[in-house]
């Protein structure tokens, strides 16, 4: 149980083997509010697991995770979840749903218009480039308001305008006290004091 | 959230109807094909009319059913699924349910049709698309178990008809049997209604459980 309120997310001696590996052994980390959790190593390094195993879709794991009471969580993946066969708004909606969210047309298409996307509205997602979903998926970190966002390289795909435009709601979600939590080869671009947990390969 | 599943995929199967289709041309091709196969005798195809019928749309619901999830697997969908506030098997079942209405009821549209093909007398069509009408869901039901058990899988597409086959075999004599028995039929009709209820409640727990072991892979 955490007791203190500023804390976010407490891990304490994480082991984690896959195919007959281990990937990391006695991880301990806490992620507070307002703070960036930067997970850096080589490939294979087990950055996407940790991300995976604290978003609660791993739970091949041993080692404690605690997370505060209220906390909601916002993670995007390597797989965008971005429909080919649905257009931006239906993607969005459809998420927002799952969430238990439901967010006025309107408000989408202003979400959808900030990430650049208002000559995509009527095209099918399949029409789009890489980086366009890459920014539909991103769409949802402006809608839904959770306090922990699990960001898989966010930065990935994304143009100038595009990173800037991650970094500005980082910094926003950042300074309202939410949680961060990405994973990113390249310094991120935030302008925020940023903890890096260096994953390093065990044999 | 019910809805909005149900209502994205319709949507996806509205914009690509060659996904479901398919498994209706085979279904009627198959169809075209017993009779000339059998020869031209109008009474040995009405006898055998009944359980041709039904194993091709068994087979019809088998063929449609391998990509239920795996789009939604490998483009990051069925994490969001399992991350979702709601309850899995109601988002499970939301999608069996287009499943069917794109496949299932599509078959039992048909049936009166499949009837005339083989010969069959009217008096035939209302049991067997009642048959149908019971029937199908469950195949879709069971056809999505051994979906979401096989959707990690890289060869999973050769393991599911092994899987789900057995499975279907009673669906398969309930309904042949509700046909073919003269008055009594009415029995095996409700023991496919209980199957029918059976599935509805059982199965999308089993199915949501197996998409979490597919996203925790």
């Amino acid at each position: 149980m955490i007791d203190s309120p500023s804390i976010l997310c407490r891990a304490s001696n994480v082991v984690c083997e896959r195919n007959q590996r281990t990937l990391f052994s006695d991880l301990s980390f806490r992620l507070e509010r307002g703070q960036i959790l930067h997970l850096k190593g080589p490939n294979g390094s087990g950055k996407t697991t940790l991300l995976r195993i604290l978003a609660g879709l791993f739970i091949d794991y041993d080692g404690e995770i605690e997370w505060q009471k209220d906390h909601g969580l916002i993670y995007a993946g390597h797989q965008y979840a971005v429909q080919g066969q649905l257009t931006p708004l239906e993607n969005i909606s459809f998420i927002l749903s799952l969430q238990g969210i439901a967010v006025a047309r309107d408000e989408i298409y202003r979400a959808l218009a900030d990430f650049g996307l208002e000559d995509t509205r009527f095209s099918l997602c399949r029409e789009l480039s890489e980086g366009q979903r890459k920014r539909v998926t991103l769409c949802r970190l402006k809608l839904i308001k959770q306090s922990v966002w699990l960001l898989d390289e966010p930065y990935s795909a994304l143009d100038e305008a595009g990173a800037a435009l991650l970094s500005r709601l980082c910094e926003q979600h950042l300074k309202d006290g939410g949680g961060l939590v990405m994973t990113s080869h390249q310094a991120i671009p935030i302008a925020h004091s940023i903890h890096t947990l260096e994953l390093q390969p065990c044999f | 959230m019910f809805l909005s599943v149900l209502n994205r995929e319709l949507r996806i199967a509205a914009r690509s109807p060659g996904e479901w289709l398919q498994p209706l041309c085979f279904l009627l091709i198959v169809m075209t094909l017993f009779p000339l196969g059998i020869g031209p005798s109008p009474e040995l195809l009405a006898m055998l009319a009944p359980a041709l019928i039904w194993i091709t749309a068994l087979m019809a619901v088998l063929l449609s059913v391998d990509r239920l999830f795996r789009d939604d697997f490998e483009d990051g969908t069925l994490e969001q699924l399992v991350l979702s506030s709601g309850p899995v098997w109601l988002n499970s079942l939301a999608k069996v349910g287009a499943h069917w209405l794109f496949t299932g009821l599509p078959i039992v549209c048909l049936s009166p049709f499949l009837c005339i093909m083989m010969n069959l007398s009217s008096q035939w069509m209302p049991k067997i698309a009642l048959s149908l009408l019971l029937g199908t869901p469950i195949l879709s039901l069971l056809a999505a178990l051994g979906g979401a058990l096989t959707v990690g899988l890289r060869q999973g597409s050769a393991l599911l008809p092994v899987i789900i086959m057995p499975l279907m075999i009673p669906v398969l004599i309930l309904a042949t049997q509700a046909i073919a028995s003269p008055a009594s039929g009415h029995a095996y009709f409700l023991w496919l209604g209980a199957l029918l209820s059976f599935s509805l409640t059982f199965l999308p727990l089993a199915i949501a459980a197996s998409l979490k072991v597919a996203v925790s892979r």
